[in-house]
């Protein structure tokens, strides 16, 4: 309730300041500005946040399976980490974005290149959390999973990837949040659609409303995002909660 | 070796284990050898460093030897057996994410038993380490030494033929150790549960076995077998004997001076 006292109040001192002509509504903009955008280009956003959206969903999955599948088998296996985790700590400093043009080349400016280019960028992260959460659990679960007849597979998904799961959401973080700014980024780049593009657009055209109603729009996508990891964070971080033990 | 093995539920048979290779090996077990009978309880009691893991690895299969083998039922140890072979650890590691009731329903999941199967037999050994009441809560939720009985009952829930132990209530401090004793001799009595159980604890391994195997390090293996003849039920008063005193001597000397007996 309080909260939403305080984004009214923003936003009333913002047109107050825009209609008073002490800040330039041309850069500004102003709240009745982005209603006006809304009601006129209404259906175009709403058809380019569908196709934003489900461009971040298809990389995230992307991202998710590819990241904790390799993470996976690169933690629990002891060559192949060795020789994975120096190149995925070399790549993740590279600045992806001197692939998007390669991915465009390859696929297109349609939704598929901005799924790859952010499933990559996602990726990585998400597959050294992983990694690196598998090595750091106490292998003795690994032996006793043995004993009691976990087969290799059981062992690695029910017993060593449930240990990790804490690391692997924090890994989640960082992938998910690189998956809606790589969207967004490469939409801004080249192409023909989604939230980036209109904005991008717009912003060429001075339509100040529809540029501040497109950042609104992104950002109720990343708080969306971000809402999704902190439930997975409630149900399956770092500290089993007392709570669910009565359920 | 195979005619030993078929009178005997458990045979270890000449086995050594070589870790390394030859500049710099190390013979953790040597030309070790073992019977067990249905229902016997045999402590193995030796410092540490002397391979009394690695041995009970290698009876659960976790290790191949380097030579020689292991035989339950007469049939070759080549891998783990959980249908066969129950294993508790120093710790419980109890998966903490599944409450008390799910991780002794773990192994029967794994080999896909239908849940309410697994439910009514994990009861059952809830209701034999007396933690019925405490089915549903977390491992973070219960002691140190609820949770080792937990992990006996993990260990027993798919009615293997020898239930292999080691150091298991090394952990625990000295009341809940005594308490986790007079638990233990009361699930062998119920259960007749053939137990190995591996200790550096003199007293313990006097106190619950009826064979106690004395090792000797570099290389491990057994310098004395010592028979206990305390009476069954043990009762807590048996721990200031006399009796049990001088059994615990004798084991001291022979851990004492390990040259002499070989």
């Amino acid at each position: 309730m309080r909260q939403l006292l305080i984004v009214m109040l923003v936003l009333a001192g913002w047109e107050a300041l825009a209609r008073l002509g002490l800040l330039n509504a041309v850069i500004i903009g102003s709240p009745s500005l982005v209603v006006a955008a809304a009601v006129k280009d209404g259906p175009a956003f709403v058809s380019a946040f569908a196709i934003t959206a489900y461009e971040m969903l298809l990389a995230a999955a992307i991202a998710c399976a590819g990241g904790v599948a390799v993470g996976a088998i690169g933690g629990a296996s002891t060559r192949s980490s060795r020789v994975f985790s120096p190149v995925f700590s070399a790549l993740i400093a590279l600045p992806l974005i001197v692939l998007y043009p390669v991915v465009v080349a390859w696929t297109g400016i349609g939704p598929i290149s901005k799924v790859i280019y952010a499933g990559l960028a996602g990726f990585f992260p998400i597959a050294l959390a992983t990694v690196s959460g598998i090595r750091s659990i106490d292998l003795r679960y690994a032996e006793l999973a043995r004993a009691l007849g976990a087969t290799r597979r059981q062992i690695v998904i029910q017993v060593m990837l449930r240990l990790a799961l804490p690391a692997v959401l924090s890994g989640l973080r960082v992938g998910l949040s690189l998956v809606i700014i790589s969207v967004v980024q490469s939409e801004m780049l080249s192409s023909v659609d989604g939230l980036g593009f209109l904005i991008s657009y717009h912003r060429s055209l001075f339509n100040v409303g529809q540029v501040y109603l497109g950042i609104i729009l992104v950002l109720l996508v990343a708080a969306a995002g971000n809402f999704a990891v902190s439930a997975l964070e409630r149900r399956f971080g770092r500290r089993p909660s007392l709570l669910q033990a009565g359920a | 070796m195979s005619a030993q093995s078929t009178s005997q539920l458990i045979a270890v048979c000449n086995v050594s284990q070589i870790f390394g290779a030859p500049p710099e090996e190390f013979c953790a077990l040597h030309d070790v050898s073992l019977t067990m009978e249905e229902g016997a309880f045999v402590c193995v009691v030796g410092p540490s460093g002397c391979g009394k893991s690695t041995l009970l690895q290698i009876m659960a299969g976790l290790m191949t030897a380097t030579a020689g083998e292991v035989r339950i039922d007469g049939e070759k140890v080549a891998g783990p057996r959980p249908d066969k072979v129950g294993v508790v650890f120093q710790e419980s590691l109890l998966l903490p994410w599944k409450t008390a009731v799910e991780n002794i329903e773990f192994p029967l999941a794994l080999c896909g038993v239908p849940a309410s199967e697994r439910r009514s037999r994990a009861n059952a050994l809830l209701e034999l380490v007396r933690l019925i009441d405490f089915a549903n809560r977390l491992p973070d939720e219960l002691s140190g030494g609820m949770k080792q009985r937990v992990a006996i009952a993990r260990a027993l829930v798919r009615h293997p033929r020898v239930l292999l132990m080691d150091e298991p209530f090394a952990a625990l401090d000295e009341q809940t150790r005594t308490r986790m004793w007079q638990e233990l001799l009361d699930i062998h009595a119920r259960t007749r549960a053939t137990i190995l159980f591996i200790t550096h604890s003199l007293i313990e391994a006097v106190y619950l076995g009826d064979v106690v195997q004395v090792m000797a390090a570099r290389p491990g293996r057994f310098i004395e077998r010592i028979a206990i003849d305390l009476p069954r039920p043990r009762t807590i008063a048996m721990l200031g004997s006399e009796r049990l005193g001088a059994l615990r001597n004798r084991i001291w000397d022979a851990i004492a001076e390990p040259e002499a007996s070989v």
